[in-house]
């Protein structure tokens, strides 16, 4: 069966591909593709399943292959079978069959056909990828894909304002979930000096409780928690669900009303074999967990737009679901899930009747209503239910406005002398560290922090420039140098070929990027990145081999960059605690950098009048 | 009451030769899962189904005391003539008939054959309509495209469950023998008005005073929702989100959009509304100058207006507060004309994509019928 499973991923990813061959008005053979992968799929979800239970209900453990080893690293793809996965594959299976077959008739005649399609393949790819994985390095691939995915769907319409910023916002709590899962491989590399894969959770857990220093455990521990709550849109960063519903409403009841969205539910039940015995994390994930649903409740009790409200009751219920699973009701957490995925699609497919319903309602059971005064309690709860708790501003104004004004203290590196003489130095740093003497002492010598925090402060000015859009690009790449030399100068020795994993894929990346913005700088003298320029709607496949390159750069699974970013975590120790949060930040901030840029340039309302332009707030 | 069903019979001209059984068909739109399956319903009816107003319009014609005023009135109607309210769902392309309980023997008889006719003309009609549908195939058999029109009313996924005013043009206020014979590709609205009981002018004011605002209204709200439909419609009606039960908007954040969607208006051609009266120009100015609301509407040309002469069949253009006679473009005899509707409608061209230049294609010239 092991070897079955590698279907479940293979044949949307092949659907994925062979819809790309088709063009957007060749409807009928890019519906049959996608029929022939919903019934593949969902026979596939069963086969499973029932083979799973024949078997005698017993986890099924697969490696398919290792992608990368050396005496300190393994990276391989390997697969794992459970009660948990048998749930999320059958549910997936048949939401993604309803919603597919739901969307060719909705999505009939539509600009973006052809693109709706790619992208909830390539989503379904995902989804398999995660529920099916055996080791985080596998899950964290599907959880990257899952979350392009989820960006290009909120930037559907990509020719208005609104779908690009808040694409760009779902964007930014995605990046802090897959850099502390990125965190927690690295600590848990360090944790058990090898790579483990899930079933060896509980092991690691003895491992941990062993060891003196309750850090490590803590760190990885948070590092599971933060990544789940970010996706399952838990308290505080609830904000970004009912904004990401921009797509099509068939795109936002397959994501945020139902699969995408309890991936955080999934993560915490996979890795609860390790935090089982840890009553601190069940505290923590209990009180988030009732904050949210508390919170959730009021809001979406009282919002004005039917498709907020579902959003918000949604995450109440997955607030709900944390709740169990710290409890530990297992079964009770996957049927909750299912019967809250299937519920939130229904009731997001069908949000567009609420009119006929409630107005007929209306006409037909009249009552006049009842004025009386409202309580002080109930009037406050109302108000902070409309304004949502203020958490979007607050996060807002505590999470991103200050490294917004800290890369705004960095606007002179915009002078060119500074771009060309960083990315110098930068190089002739990077010669320095690998030709390092034996006898250099990395850990003193404050070498590898100081070189880290200007990659920080690289990728900071390029998420805040407002000027030329090449010169943030151009830090970028000067950026990704610098951390490489820091890695250099941090570690006693490193392999060559994993360096060149590394810097391949960036320079790729970054040689790809930089043609396509230059192509647009000779059409248009200006592409500053103070305002959107809708760049897409004449350039469309410039806009298309950006979005590659962006994602190349940030370490996207479809360079060798990938597997080098997990190999470089593994040279910086585990007491390096400054160290890491700045390699953390940095990743963080390239992938924000790399994709405003996308975002500025390709997305948005196009700056010329002769196209229809949506106003700003619509 | 009384009042209502006078003004009603003499505006629509008719005051004699009833038959023995009438329909007022009113018409609304069932359509599942469609914020704005208002904008298919009647517009005069504030977006509503008028099966109410056709109900209580035969409830009050059959009235014996209103018939007895009426016929003081000089509009008498025949015991034997029987008034039946009925309403006509245009997305499913279902009648339904209202108090068939008051029919006598003879007019019930008559009835159930008059549904029969009134089934013909709803296949027909499912077919004509078929034509603009990509998913359906227009050459099945008449009740398979009737079923499969019917189920688009009742799909959940189906952004488009009828096509409502899209690429109207017309409004031809006059006897029904004048557009009798054209094929006019769905094109027109029609309204009954008979001139040669309106000597003065006088019926004619009351006609024209909905015309502005119903047939233009809905004409403009096509048209600009076409023009510009990202600013002045509603834009793509996919990602909308229902906003405290009277308007949409995109996502949480976004603001009210008004107009209609894209899917409603990609068919429609924005030209504006041209309406032709069958009568003589001068009464016809008379009638359009009685209100200055109503005059607005043709002075600052929303909608241009022709008058039909009646007795020199000659056509008058209004321009610049006058109607001057208008030279035809298009002789008689290149009007071309169809021998077998059905055949014509199978072979009607498909748009290959809704681009405005390919949706553009789709429309058909005006031609005879024989």
């Amino acid at each position: 069966m092991g070897q079955l499973l590698v279907l479940a991923v293979l044949v949307p990813l092949l659907a994925f591909f062979a819809t790309l061959l088709w063009q957007n008005k060749n409807e009928r053979p890019i519906a049959w593709i996608v029929r022939i992968a919903k019934v593949v799929n969902i026979g596939l979800a069963v086969l499973f399943a029932a083979w799973w239970i024949l078997d005698g209900l017993k986890p099924v453990d697969y490696q398919l292959l290792t992608l990368y080893k050396s005496d300190h690293f393994v990276f391989a793809l390997h697969f794992y079978y459970d009660e948990i996965t048998a749930v999320f594959s059958l549910t997936g299976a048949v939401l993604f069959f309803l919603v597919a077959t739901f969307s060719k008739y909705y999505m009939h005649r539509d600009q973006g056909f052809k693109r709706f399609f790619n992208t909830i393949l390539l989503f379904s790819t995902a989804y398999n990828l995660i529920i099916l994985s055996g080791n985080f390095e596998t899950l964290f691939i599907g959880w990257e894909i899952k979350g392009i995915c989820s960006f290009l769907l909120i930037a559907f319409y990509r020719d208005r304002y609104l779908p690009a910023k808040n694409a760009f916002k779902a964007v930014s709590n995605y990046r802090i979930s897959d850099v502390s899962l990125m965190l927690a491989m690295w600590m848990m590399h360090h944790l058990m000096n090898q790579n483990i894969s899930f079933p060896q959770l509980g092991l690691a857990k003895l491992t941990a409780l062993a060891t003196t220093s309750p850090f490590m455990s803590v760190f990885i521990v948070c590092m599971m928690i933060l990544p789940a709550v970010v996706k399952s849109a838990q308290f505080p960063f609830t904000t970004w669900l009912p904004r990401a519903l921009e797509g099509p409403t068939s795109s936002s009841a397959i994501f945020y009303g139902s699969l995408s969205v309890h991936i955080g539910v999934f993560l915490l039940l996979r890795t609860h074999p390790f935090w089982e015995d840890m009553l601190w994390a069940k505290i923590l994930i209990i009180v988030i967990g009732a904050l949210t649903a508390i919170t959730a409740t009021v809001i979406a009790r009282v919002q004005p737009t039917v498709k907020t409200q579902i959003a918000y009751s949604s995450a109440a219920q997955i607030g709900l679901m944390f709740i169990e699973i710290a409890l530990g009701f297992h079964w009770l957490v996957l049927l909750h899930f299912a019967g809250n995925a299937f519920l939130r699609t229904y009731q997001l497919l069908v949000s567009p009747s609420v009119l006929n319903y409630l107005v007929h309602h209306q006409i037909f059971h009249y009552t006049a209503p009842v004025h009386k005064a409202v309580s002080r309690w109930k009037a406050t709860l109302y108000v902070l239910g409309i304004k949502e708790w203020n958490l979007d501003t607050i996060l807002y104004r505590y999470g991103w406005k200050p490294f917004k004004t800290m890369g705004a203290v960095f606007g002179f590196l915009q002078n060119k002398v500074f771009a060309n003489t960083l990315a110098i130095m930068g190089v002739f740093l990077l010669i320095a560290g690998y030709n390092k003497p034996d006898s250099f002492q990395s850990q003193v010598s404050g070498m590898p922090m100081l070189l880290m925090s200007v990659a920080l402060v690289l990728f900071l000015f390029s998420f805040s420039s407002r000027g030329r859009a090449i010169t943030a690009w151009w830090y970028l790449l000067t950026g990704h140098i610098f951390i490489l030399a820091a890695v250099l100068f941090n570690a006693p020795h490193i392999y060559f070929s994993e360096l060149f994993f590394y810097a391949s894929g960036v320079l790729i990346a970054f040689l790809l990027g930089y043609y396509c913005l230059l192509k647009i700088e000779r059409i248009d003298q200006d592409i500053s990145l103070s305002r959107f320029h809708g760049y897409v709607y004449e350039q469309e496949n410039t806009g298309f081999l950006f979005l590659l390159a962006a994602m190349g750069m940030l370490g996207f699974p479809i360079t060798a960059a990938f597997i080098g970013i997990d190999v470089l975590f593994t040279y910086i120790h585990s007491d390096q605690y400054v160290l890491i949060a700045m390699l953390g930040l940095s990743l963080f901030f390239v992938e924000l950098a790399a994709f405003r840029i996308l975002l500025r340039i390709f997305f948005g309302p196009h700056k010329k009048l002769y196209h229809p332009v949506a106003f700003r707030s619509t | 009451m009384t009042a209502r069903a006078e003004a009603f019979l003499r505006g629509i001209g008719l005051i004699k030769d009833f038959a023995p059984l009438v329909y007022i068909v009113a018409h609304g739109s069932s359509s599942a899962n469609n914020p704005h399956h208002g904008a298919h319903d009647c517009g005069a009816c504030s977006g509503r189904p008028g099966a109410t107003n056709a109900r209580v319009q035969a409830f009050i014609l059959n009235h014996e005391k209103v018939r007895n005023i009426l016929a003081e009135r000089g509009i008498s109607i025949p015991e034997s003539t029987q008034f039946v309210g009925c309403m006509h769902d245009t997305a499913a392309d279902v009648m339904d008939y209202y108090d068939e309980d008051v029919l006598d023997e003879t007019n019930g008889q008559a009835h159930l054959l008059n549904i029969q006719r009134f089934e013909t003309a709803l296949n027909l009609n499912a077919k004509e309509r078929s034509r603009r549908f990509a998913s359906i195939n227009t050459k099945q058999e008449l009740e398979q495209v009737r079923k499969a029109i019917h189920n688009r009313s009742v799909s959940l996924f189906e952004p488009r469950p009828e096509l409502g005013h899209g690429t109207n043009t017309l409004a031809i206020i006059g006897r029904r023998q004048v557009s009798k014979g054209l094929f006019l590709d769905r094109r027109a609205f029609l309204n009954s008005y008979d001139y040669t009981t309106d000597p003065d002018g006088s019926i004619l004011s009351a006609v024209m005073r909905p015309i502005g605002l119903v047939c233009g209204g809905i004409n403009l709200e096509y048209y600009f929702s076409r023009v510009d439909n990202i600013k002045l419609g509603a834009g793509t009606k996919l990602p909308h989100n229902v906003m405290g039960l009277f308007g949409v908007a995109n996502s949480s954040d976004g603001d009210l959009r008004p107009g209609l969607p894209w899917q409603m208006i990609e068919v429609h051609d924005p030209v504006r509304l041209l309406v032709i009266v069958e009568q003589s120009p001068e009464i016809v100015l008379q009638a359009i100058q009685s209100a200055p609301a109503v005059f607005e509407w043709y002075q600052n040309e929303w909608v241009h207006i022709v008058a039909l002469h009646p007795a020199t069949q000659q056509f008058y253009y209004f321009r610049n507060g006058v109607f001057e006679p208008y030279q035809l473009l298009t002789a008689a005899s290149e009007i071309r004309t169809i021998h077998n509707m059905e055949e014509f409608i199978e072979g009607a061209r498909e748009m290959e994509t809704n681009h405005i230049v390919h949706a553009t294609e789709e429309n058909l010239p005006v031609y005879l019928l024989d």
